[in-house]
This record gives structure tokens, sequence and C-alpha cells, in this order.
């Protein structure tokens, strides 16, 4: 036992030192000596705010109840800060491009600047911040109790006598002015902190060293070195849970290793020292081992002295001090003493940091949005705001304060340390994925983060809150033990029916999931602010280095005297100035400030507001005094998608000169096509002309002599005149087929076609033909088919196409013996072939195909006998296709030639009907 | 570039492989009834899991504050120029 008075001493010096460390250190950095505070270790040790009276107590009370669960507290962090290059480093990057002054700022400015959500993040972080300080005070309270009270055993639980005569208040004074001094000294340039960051470091190294001081007691002053100490607990019956893990461990087990490590980025005061007090990103790459060193020596240490109290102190001995009485129990006071400090340090600097956290956000998100609304502070000639925002600050803190004091005083009942401390972790657990999904998730907007904080903060307070509180005996205890208006499934420890799970496993599983749900779903159906867009880019891609240029997006004026203005409101008149001076400095020689503001300054302004007053207030300052804002989300994209855009336009371009090489090709063949089509046209009329002229001279020559002045006789005269007859008959013929051709060509295919008997349609070409072959002298025949063959047919067309065949192989036939005949026969299933034969001297080879076009017949073999147009099987194959069949040569050498007309056979009951015709095969249009 | 872009890949595995080596299949694998040098094997297991993890995460900041320090110069988004020394009191 010590005597009051000269524990009340040590802690005041202690307490009075570290405010001449932390006036010193900002007198130093005032000048612009920063020295080893801007250094990575100082920034490492002020990390371990994170280790408050509930590590230096709370760890060994946790590890005494449940083994080894209380290392998940340290292994969480551990991992968050082995992921620092790709998760804290872009955090702390964003937030000092943003001028990011707490997390309720952060998650705000991402979401498009939203007030509401700050002021949310704020609420939720004061209802859940506000016991843990609480927690904090009682630690004081309860250890200084034990100190000076003579019995280890009897602990003081709820604080005795008056307020004056409680430790707990005046920790609460000491640290209430250490903040204001320290803390509210004046608005800076972002909310830091270089006199506070010292002491907080120096209390981190006190902790540490105390803390390291009793373990080594442990194991070496109440045990003979390590393996003396293991063997003993080994052997303990009580220690058994220190080695192995419990049936059914891994709930909880993950569940804090969760908590743990999203309370390293979103507990508030850590998001302060982590992120806003951070002044070198390299700093970060230190903290990433060190800090989990830190945690990991704490941790290691839990083990001895828990093992101690377990071992050597009574069974009832409360195991959230075994720090105080392990020593105590062996009259060791300086050690007990030292442990008393380390426990101050663990607890001040928890409460420093927490209370400057959430006064900066009270002030920022919860009082000045609406004191910039009332008319007092929007007269134009409005004093300077930073005093008012220094005010407000320095009443937050007090008020905060004086909550967790309050808080404290009535909630005087023995809940473990351990217990709170999760509880209070679980609630700002919930701005997780409104964080996470800040940082990664473009599409995430403001209404989904709102969703997700307003439904986890919900089902945080349901589940976890409420049945602490009907607990502790307070309030709704019907309600916790059988569901509201006694709905059972509604109970808030086995909501949904869910049962068999520890509370704190339960409540963080619905709040989280809930929470992570309402924050997607609500995103992915609603649509962001061209602003959320701006912002959302400039935190998702925070690590390329094109991002500046999407401030380009933003459009906006104002006049130079307005931002002045509110520079100097907000900033003070000496840094207003200096921005200015700055920024005319950088504009050009002149040194004059540029009349018209452009954006950059304007967003200049903007950042350092926000640096002072956080970005939603920041931005309600600025668009009172700019006109025309406009944000091109367009050119976000733009900027956004410059280098897909790059990778699309080529792979489309390669495509399009692929389509155009093809379509070149295609062109190129269509012109080759063209040309052939055009030289045998050419050749076609000069033919036509040629066949056209020959008729024409002989009447044009025989007229003349008719005409001439010498008489020619009667009988000349006459045969003259049946020249120019024949003539002109072949004339007219030529012409009437150069006609028929043209309109077969445009006509439709689609004849009406009849049943025809090949017979008879053959007998009568035949007989037409007979004349003409006995002036030549061939032998025509027709070999008879044996039974009557029907084919689908215009009888009129297929007769003229037999007669232009029988009429061209008699014409061309120059055997010595000439011989013509005709045979029919079945071609398949359906189709009947008519043949027609020769023996003359066949066709040319090349020529074979020629012949059939209408622009070029065998001119050439044209023998003297000839006479027609030549245009006869170009016409004859165009009737043939007509009705569904095919002309063509199907042999020839020189024994002789043979055609064949391959028609389609009548289906036996369609006699006598029309039918529609099917082309046999398709034949280009043209030939 | 190579060796930077593995480490950064390195840097992006070792939170998860630590993760997981901290959570309950992996943990289960050390939880027998053994001791080493005195020493229960469980928690002696965390703690040299733990002291690896750390000691890989110092062997992989220096290499990557080494090959990047281009890369980790803060970065400048509005003005160019002292834009990080706001002229404001610190």
């Amino acid at each position: 036992m010590m005597s009051s008075g000269f524990v009340v001493i040590v802690a005041a010096l202690y307490l009075g030192g570290l405010f001449v460390l932390a006036f010193v250190t900002d007198r130093r950095a005032a000048r612009g000596a920063a020295g080893f505070v801007s250094s990575p270790v100082v920034y490492t040790l002020s990390l371990a705010v994170y280790c408050t009276s509930w590590t230096f107590y709370g760890a060994v009370g946790s590890a005494a109840r449940n083994g080894l669960e209380f290392l998940t507290i340290y292994l969480g962090p551990t991992v968050v800060l082995m992921g620092w290059w790709f998760f804290l480093r872009k955090l702390v990057r964003i937030s000092n491009a943003q001028r990011i002054t707490s997390i309720a700022d952060f998650i705000s400015a991402r979401y498009g600047k939203s007030g509401g959500i700050s002021a949310l993040v704020t609420i939720i972080a004061l209802v859940g911040i506000t016991p843990y300080i609480a927690l904090q005070l009682k630690a004081v309270a309860a250890s200084f109790d034990v100190l000076v009270t003579p019995e280890i055993a009897a602990i003081a639980t709820a604080p005795e006598g008056g307020l004056l005569a409680d430790t707990a208040f005046w920790v609460a004074i000491a640290m209430g002015a250490f903040v204001i001094l320290f803390g509210t000294r004046h608005i800076g340039a972002r909310e830091r902190h270089p006199g506070i960051v010292a002491a907080i470091a120096l209390e981190s190294i006190v902790k540490l060293f105390a803390f390291i001081a009793i373990g080594l007691f442990a194991i070496y002053g109440l045990h003979d070195g390590v393996r003396d100490l293991f063997d003993g607990a080994i052997a303990n019956d009580r220690l058994q849970h220190m080695f192995t893990l419990p049936d059914g461990f891994e709930g909880r087990w993950i569940t804090t290793l969760f908590l743990a490590g999203a309370a390293m980025v979103c507990l508030p005061r850590q998001f302060q020292v982590m992120v806003v007090e951070n002044a070198d990103e390299r700093h970060l790459s230190t903290a990433s081992w060190l800090f989990p060193l830190y945690l990991m020596l704490i941790s290691l240490f839990v083990v001895p002295i828990t093992i101690s109290g377990l071992s050597v102190l009574p069974a009832d001995a409360n195991p959230d001090l075994f720090v105080l009485t392990v020593p105590l129990s062996a009259g060791q006071n300086t050690l007990a003493l030292l442990a008393f400090i380390g426990g101050l340090s663990a607890a001040t600097s928890m409460v420093i940091v927490s209370s400057i956290a959430l006064s900066i956000m009270i002030s920022n998100h919860l009082v000045m949005p609406i004191l910039l609304r009332l008319p007092f502070f929007n007269r134009p000639q409005a004093g300077n705001l930073s005093a008012t925002i220094l005010t407000v600050r320095r009443l937050s803190i007090a008020s905060i304060l004086l909550l967790g004091f309050v808080y404290y005083r009535i909630t005087a009942s023995g809940d473990p340390l351990a217990s709170i401390g999760l509880i209070s972790f679980a609630g700002v657990a919930q701005f997780l994925p409104a964080l996470v999904g800040a940082m990664f998730w473009a599409r995430g907007n403001r209404h989904g983060a709102m969703a997700g904080l307003i439904v986890g903060f919900g089902f945080w307070a349901y589940t976890l809150i409420l049945p602490s509180l009907a607990q502790a005996g307070w309030a709704f205890h019907d309600l916790a033990a059988n569901g509201p208006w006694g709905l059972a499934f509604l109970q808030p420890t086995q909501l949904f029916g869910v049962e068999g799970f520890d509370p704190l496993v339960h409540g963080v599983f619905w709040s989280i999931t809930a929470n992570v749900v309402a924050y997607v779903f609500v995103s992915a159906l609603t649509e962001q602010s061209p602003l959320e867009s701006l912002q959302s880019a400039l935190f998702v891609n925070a690590f390329r280095p094109d991002g500046a240029r999407m401030l380009d997006a933003v459009q906006r004026s104002a006049t130079d005297r307005d931002v002045y203005r509110l520079a100097q409101r907000v900033l003070g008149l000496e840094r207003a100035k200096r921005i200015f001076d700055d920024y005319s400095h950088r504009a050009g020689p002149g040194g004059q400030t540029p009349a018209s503001m452009d954006e950059s300054l304007i967003t200049h302004v903007e950042r350092e507001l926000a640096g002072s007053v956080g970005a939603a207030s920041a931005r309600s300052l600025v668009s009172r005094i700019v006109k025309g804002e406009t944000i091109s989300v367009e050119s976000v994209i733009d900027i956004l998608d410059r280098t897909q855009q790059a990778i699309n336009t080529s792979k489309a371009l390669q495509a399009k000169s692929r389509e155009l090489e093809e379509t070149a090709q295609q062109l190129q063949r269509a012109n080759d096509e063209l040309k052939r089509q055009d030289r045998l046209k050419d050749d076609f009329l000069s033919h036509v002309s040629h066949e056209l002229r020959t008729p024409m001279t002989s009447i044009r020559s025989f007229s003349e002599i008719l005409l001439s002045p010498t008489p020619t006789d009667e009988a000349d005269a006459r045969r003259f005149l049946e020249i120019i007859q024949q003539e002109s008959e072949r004339l007219t013929r030529l012409l009437d087929q150069i006609l028929d051709l043209s309109r077969l060509e445009q006509e439709d295919g689609q004849d009406r076609l009849e049943t025809v008997d090949c017979a008879e349609v053959i007998d009568s070409a035949v007989a037409t033909m007979r004349g003409a072959a006995e002036r030549q002298q061939v032998a025509l025949s027709v070999k008879p088919s044996d039974a009557t063959i029907l084919v689908l047919a215009d009888r009129d067309q297929l007769k003229q196409v037999l007669v232009n065949l029988l009429s061209n192989a008699i014409k061309f036939n120059d055997n010595a013996e000439p011989r013509v005949w005709v045979e029919t026969e079945g071609a398949g299933d359906d189709r009947v072939r008519i043949l027609v034969f020769d023996n003359g001297s066949g066709i040319a080879e090349d020529e074979r195909e020629v012949i059939f076009s209408k622009y070029a017949r065998g001119w050439n073999v044209t023998s003297a006998r000839a006479s027609g147009t030549g245009l006869g099987l170009a016409i004859s194959r165009q009737l043939v296709e007509r009705m569904g069949g095919v002309l063509d040569l199907v042999h020839s050498s020189a024994a002789g030639a043979c055609f064949a007309v391959t028609l389609l056979a009548a289906p036996a009951d369609q006699v006598h009907k029309p039918a529609m015709v099917q082309p046999l095969r398709r034949v280009q249009g043209s030939d | 570039m190579k060796l930077r872009a593995s480490m950064r890949d390195l840097a992006i595995i070792l939170p998860f492989g630590a993760l997981a080596i901290f959570l309950p299949p992996y943990l289960r694998v050390f939880d027998q009834p053994v001791a080493v040098l005195g020493i229960p094997l469980l928690p002696l297991a965390i703690f040299v899991a733990w002291l690896v993890g750390i000691l890989l995460t110092l062997l992989l900041a220096r290499r990557l504050t080494r090959t990047s320090t281009d890369d980790v110069e803060p970065d400048r988004t509005s003005l160019s120029a002292g834009e990080d020394k706001p002229p404001g009191d610190r």
C-alpha cells in the first residue's frame, strides 16, 4: 500500500512532464524544426495509442478468462499494417490530397462531400466511443484505488465518496486541459498536432516499458526463468486454457480478429494518428513492421503476467488488475507504481486523441453546418470564423469528457473491460464497408453509404447495445428477454431465430452483413451525382499519375474579392494572404493577384478550407460564392478511360481497316466484273452494229440502183426489191430478238407453267424445221420414248427453244451426210432431259460456254450459210431457266455435239394444274 | 522492373497469408499437447509465426521503398510546386 498523496504527486508530475514535452515540441514545430517528431519511429509510436488501458489491464484480464483469444486484438492490426502497401498507403495518399480531417470527413468527401453522411458518422462514433472513454476513466480510478487500498482482493468497483475524491474526475479535468491547450491552439493547415503526437509517442514508450518490466518481474522475480514459468503453468489446472483452443472458439476468434483489424482504421483516434497526423507517406513503410513488433511485445508479456496472476494470487482476484496486483502481492511497490503510470499513459493517450478526433468531427460535421446556416454567420461583415471554430472545438472536448465521465459515474457496474471495448469496436466497424468501398469501388454512392451506415448502426444498437443495457438492469429488460411485443424471433440476442452464438458474434454478424448488403444494393440501384463521380474517380484512382487532370472537369468561377474574404474568414488574415501571394507569384512575374479566379485557385482554397472545417462545410462555403459550377462527368470519364480508350480505338481501327480491305477487294472484284461486262457490251454493240450494217448496206445499195437514172429492167428491179424485202425482214427479226432478250432479262422468272407432253412439243418443233432440213439435205429424226413423258413447261417457249436448237444443229452441220436427231430421257427422280444431237464438227472448246452469252456468240465460226442474229442460244437459255430448267451443252466432239434441255417432270397428280417454279439451281442472272 | 512487380505482388499476398495462418483451420494444427523447450506449442507457434511475418514485412518494406522512391512521393493534385508546404502554421 502507498499513500494516496504520493501516488497523486507522481501522477501529476508525469502529466506535467507531458505538458512540457507537448509545449516544447509545439514551439519547435512552429519554428519549422519539427525534428524527431516527424520521424517514422515517432509516427509508429503514436499509432500505439491503439493500446489503451483496455490493453494494459484488459489484455491480461481477457487472457485469464478466455485464454489466447486476447491475441486477436493485436493480430488484427498486425495484418492490416502488413497490407500497408495497397490499403493504408492509398488511404493516406487520398487523405493528404483531399486535406481530410477525420474519418467522417473521409467518408463524406468520397460520397459527394455529403453533410448528412459526415454527421451520421460523427454521431455513430460519439455513441460508440463515449463508453470507451468512460472505460479509460474507470481504469485509472480503479488502478488508483488498488494502489492505495490495503487489501489486494478488495477492488473498488464503484466510485466512493464525493466527486472531488474521485480520481477519475481529476484525470478528466487534466486531460481536458491538456487537449484544449495543445489540440485547439489554432486551426492548422491540416489537423496536425505535433505537440500531442510527441506526448503520445512518449506515453507509448512508457506503457511498453512498464508492461515489459512487469512481465520480466513475473518471469524472473516470481519464477525462475521461462522454463520454470511454463513448468508450473502446464501443471496448473487453472492455466490449461492458455495453451489450447477450446471447442467452438472459431466464431469469437474470427469476429474479434475482424473487429480489431477494422478498428485499426475505423476508430476515430486511429484515423487521427495514422492518417491525419501522417506527415509523410513513407512513414507507413516503417510502421508496417515496427508497429506489429510493438503489439507482439505487449502480447508476449501478457502471458507471464497472466500465468503469475492465476498461479500466485487468490482465485477471487480481479484479473483485470493483475498488472498491478502481481507486483503488489510481492511487495514491489515501485514496480506497481510504474505499472500505474503505464496504465495512466495508456488511458490518457486514448482520451487525448479520441477527444481531439471527436471534437474535430463534432465541430466540423455537427456544429459548423448548423452555424453556417444561421444568418448571423453569413453576413458579409461577419467576423473571423476560425475563432468560432476553435471555441466550438473547446466546448466539444469539454462535452465529450463530461459525457464520458457521466457515463463512467452512472455505469459503475463491474462489466469486464474487454466487453465494453469490443462493443465499441463493433460500432466503429460499421464504417468499414463505406470506407473500403470509398477506396476500391467506384460505383458506391452516397445513398448506399447512408443506407449501409444507418442499417449497420441500427442492428449494432439493437443486437449489442440494447442487451448490454438490459444486462446492466437499466432498461429494455423485458424486450431483451422476450423480444419486442413478445415476438421471439426478434429477440436481440437471437435475431431471426439464430441461436447458439456468442452475443458478440451474433451482433457483429447481423450488423456487418446488413450493412454491406444495404450499401451494395442501394449503391447499385441508385445513381451518383456528378460531384460524387468526380470524387470517386479521385479516390479510387489515387495512385494514377494523371489524377490531377480530373479536376479540369470542374468549371466554376468566382470573384477574387469573394474568395479572398472567405479564405480570410476561415483561415485567418495571414494564411489567406499567403495563399494568394503564393498563387499570384506562381501565376506570373507581374506579382499581381489575377482578376478572375480560375478553377485551380478555387479548388486550392476549398482544399485549405476543408483542412480546417471538413469537406462538406468547405464545399458549402465555397458554393455560396462561386457561379456556374458544372462538373462534366464526361471529362472525368474521359480522363479515366483515356488509356482504355486508346486501346479500344486501336482495336477498332484494326477491325475497320480489315473491313475496308475486304470492301476494297469486293469492289475490285465488282469492278473487274463490270469491266468484263463492259467489254462484252462493247463487243456486242459492235457485233450488232455489224449485223445491222450488212442488211442496211445491201438495202441501201439496191435502193440506190433502183433510184438511179439508168433504167433497170423489170426482172432485175423485182429481184432487187425482193432482196430489199428479205434484208428488211432480217433486220426486223434481229431487232425483235434483241427486244425479246432484254424483256426476258427484266421480267421476273416466276411464270406460270403447265404440264406439257414432251413428245407433242418435239413433234411440233421437228415439223417446223423439216422444210429447212430437207433444203439442206439433213436427216432429221426423233427417237420415240417408251412412255408419255410429262414436263412442267410453257408450251410455246419450249417449242421456240427446240426450234432454235434444231435450227442451229441443221445450219452448222458440215458433215457430208448431215444428221440431226432428238431423244428424251429421265434424269433423276423429277427431271426430264430432251437431247438434240448432230454429227457436225462440234463446237470449239473455248467457245462452249461463250455460245450461251448474249453478247458473244461464236460469231467467228459463223459459216457462210449461217444466218440469224446469234442471240438464239442466249434467249433459249433464258427461257429454259425461266421454266426452272437448264440448257447446256452436254457433249461436243469432232463427231458431233449434243445440247440438253433439262426440265422439271410434272408430278402425276398435278397434270394440267399450273405450278410455281422452283429453279433447279441458282443461275447467275445476267448470263 | 521485374523485381519491383514481384515485390508488389508479395506485398499484396503477405497480409492474406498472415491472416490465413492466424485463422482457425491452420491454427488448429498447432493445438497439440506438446511443449518445445518447455514452452507449450500453440502460443510458441503463434508468436514465431508473428515474428516471421514481421521480418518478412520489414524486408519487403525495405525493398519496396528502395525500388519505388519516385512512386512514394506525395501526390501533387492541384497547384504544382509548394503544394505540400501549405503556407499555414504548423
